[in-house]
């Protein structure tokens, strides 16, 4: 189960099925015509997904405000395929491997410019965690330590809870690809936590 | 708290950092995108590439495979075969001791293993995936499959419940397209059947069914062999259409499809059977080879966001396939719903969910979830569980079960579901497997590169 995206495909069809004007009205994007069949239906997937897409994208950069951009970026490079796209119900399937390609060249941009620091994170009272607040540092920093494609298939299987084909087809790995990277990944977190301590 | 629940509370806290205010206003200018690689971008590397949104990469070609010359002929298939005599499974992890075949309980003595071969989790290793066959008891290998060409490895495979008779499914090489959009590799099913009794080199026989099976550009999400083995159950989405459920007659070659509609301009099951395909590995069917059981679909009824206010898994619907019609909500029956009750937060859910071969029960995977006052995630856990068709009340959870991190897959029931085979992730980040009677989990020889079976 994706947390944050209940409705996947599902919401994808209520956006649809909604009419064009209902998902336009205050976003006043520039260029956004009325009428315009692409615009409407990535407004109404980015209505019910934008804040699924960039939580996602925070866990992989660590940036609130670059994982805007990527999910941006995202929703605009879907909305300049929409008409290659042979099927709308894939879209979010298409965005989101979008989003992950761009938190992969903004990591890239990145790591050209500076070491990527642990966003600092939010206050969460010592009741509500359920890890201490230095604890989920700790287990932040280790993922975020991890190579592009060990991350992305952690985030993918123990945030959105995905299955391996879903998975795959994400990342464009082979189910089997994405165990292996899965299986490394949990094995280096598993050493990095040990060493910290 | 196991590294994976460390793992999973981390990202979900991380994650919720991020409120739940309506997301930054949508820019569909390419002026708007350009000017935020502009501030994003550090900037002795201004005007240095183009912005990423500019660039148009090339459109990777669709696959073109010979559908209709293939469609007609079912070929047999050489086999490259392997034949190992029965002998311990020196592949097998230390540590675990055999089963004997009268410790079985009644599940069948023979299974087909997907295996990775070489040094897992070397990705070249993992690329070439072949089927064994094995002894359940001892873990013997009786025969090994390779892949028959173009295909590079086995993906899937299911059982009928002779313990003679398997399909497996054969991928061509991935090649992932640079922009992201739907693309599957080719794949086809092949008809698997042996005889352990039968000489060396003839155990084991592989027959291709017709390509046109699997549409191209398309995946084989989940399968299903009936218990007598004529009719084979897939889901398939493909680029085009959507997600289709599909019965095959392996006899006559042809085929049934069911699919639906969530709303009028929506293409036909373009959710999948699931929820955006997240139920794979739940199509089974009842002994008499007449009801299909699978989840979903999602429908708009049972959505939540805004305006929704409370959400709950899809049910387990069962499908007749005898009957006409060719809908699959007005061909199909709720079975089980969801039995925790539904929730106003999100994250309860199941999968790897069989309805056992008489019918009466589902087993299945089920995921609970605590929120605190605050809505956060406090608690994840994962259950195994068995449900009465009947009743709708869970009679069964398998709990307490040591060292079992995490179970993955059901990958056999018995009739009542008494007698379940389940692998895991267990400790050392190692895949096990076992036959689970009531709370009595009892390990089978297993190969830690196996990473699916069926009986």
């Amino acid at each position: 189960m994706e947390p944050d995206e209940p409705g996947g495909a599902a919401a994808l069809h209520r956006g649809a099925g909604r009419p064009a004007g209902d998902h336009w009205t205050g976003t006043g994007w520039p260029g956004a015509r009325i009428g315009d069949h692409a615009a409407a239906a990535v407004a109404a997937l980015y209505s019910d997904h934008a804040v699924s897409l960039i939580r996602l994208a925070y866990l992989m950069l660590g940036d609130r405000a670059a994982a805007e951009d990527a999910v941006q970026d995202a929703f605009f490079g879907l909305y300049r395929h929409w008409d290659r796209l042979d099927d709308p119900g894939r879209a979010l399937g298409y965005v989101r491997t979008a989003v992950l390609n761009g938190c992969r060249s903004a990591l890239r941009r990145q790591a050209a410019g500076r070491k990527l620091a642990l966003h600092p994170t939010a206050e969460v009272s010592a009741e509500a965690a359920v890890l201490s607040r230095e604890e989920r540092a700790e287990v932040m920093r280790a993922v975020r330590a991890l190579p592009d494609r060990q991350r992305e298939a952690l985030v993918l299987r123990f945030y959105l809870d995905l299955p391996e084909r879903e998975i795959a087809r994400i990342m464009g790995l082979r189910p089997g690809s994405v165990r292996s990277a899965t299986h490394r990944a949990l094995r280096a977190l598993g050493q990095s936590l040990e060493e910290a301590r | 708290m196991t590294l994976e629940d460390k793992l999973r509370t981390a990202l979900r806290e991380t994650a919720g950092e991020i409120p739940d205010d309506p997301p930054p206003p949508l820019r569909l200018s390419p002026l708007a995108v350009s000017r935020q690689h502009d501030r994003q971008r550090p900037a002795k590397q201004h005007g240095a590439k183009q912005p990423r949104t500019q660039r148009h990469g090339p459109r990777w070609p669709a696959w073109t495979a010979p559908l209709a010359a293939a469609a007609a002929i079912v070929g047999v298939v050489a086999v490259l075969l392997t034949v190992v005599h029965d002998r311990p499974n020196v592949e097998g992890p230390s540590g675990q001791g055999s089963t004997t075949a009268s410790g079985l309980a009644g599940v069948p003595p023979y299974y087909v293993a997907l295996t990775i071969r070489g040094n897992y989790p070397d990705p070249a290793a993992v690329d070439s995936t072949a089927a064994e066959v094995r002894a359940t008891a001892t873990g013997a290998v009786l025969a090994r499959i390779a892949v028959p060409r173009p295909y590079v490895h086995f993906s899937g495979v299911t059982a009928a419940a002779d313990d003679r008779t398997f399909i497996l499914v054969a991928e061509e090489k991935n090649n992932p397209p640079e922009q992201p959009q739907a693309y599957y590799p080719a794949s086809r099913f092949f008809l698997l059947r042996i005889t352990p009794g039968a000489p060396a080199g003839r155990r084991v026989s592989l027959r291709a069914l017709p390509a046109g099976f699997i549409p191209a550009n398309s995946e084989v999400r989940d399968l299903a062999l009936s218990p007598d083995g004529t009719s084979l159950a897939t889901d398939i989405i493909s680029g085009v259409g959507g997600s289709q459920l599909y019965v095959f007659d392996l006899a006559a070659g042809t085929r049934r499809s069911w699919s639906f509609k969530t709303c009028q301009q929506c293409s036909p099951s373009s959710g999948g059977l699931g929820l955006a395909g997240l139920n794979v590995d739940a199509l089974s069917w009842t002994a008499d080879g007449r009801h299909l059981a699978f989840v979903g679909p999602f429908t708009a009824k049972g959505a939540v966001g805004p305006g929704a206010s409370s959400y709950a898994p899809p049910p387990v619907r069962l499908l007749d396939v005898s009957a006409p019609g060719t809908n699959l909500l007005a061909s199909s029956k709720v079975a089980l719903r969801w039995p925790s009750g539904a929730s106003k937060r999100l994250g309860p859910t199941w999968r790897g969910v069989v309805i056992t071969p008489d019918g009466r029960s589902v087993v299945f995977l089920e995921q609970l979830v605590t929120f605190g006052p605050t809505g956060k995630i406090e608690k994840v856990r994962e259950l195994l569980a068995k449900a009465s068709v009947a009743t709708g009340k869970v009679t069964d959870v398998y709990k307490n079960l040591k060292p079992v991190g995490q179970f993955q897959q059901v990958m056999y029931t018995n009739t009542t579901g008494s007698a379940l085979v389940v692998n895991y992730f267990g400790l050392g980040y190692g895949w096990h497997a076992g036959i689970l009677r009531g709370n009595q989990f009892t390990p089978i020889p297993w190969n830690p590169h196996t990473v699916t079976a069926a009986w």
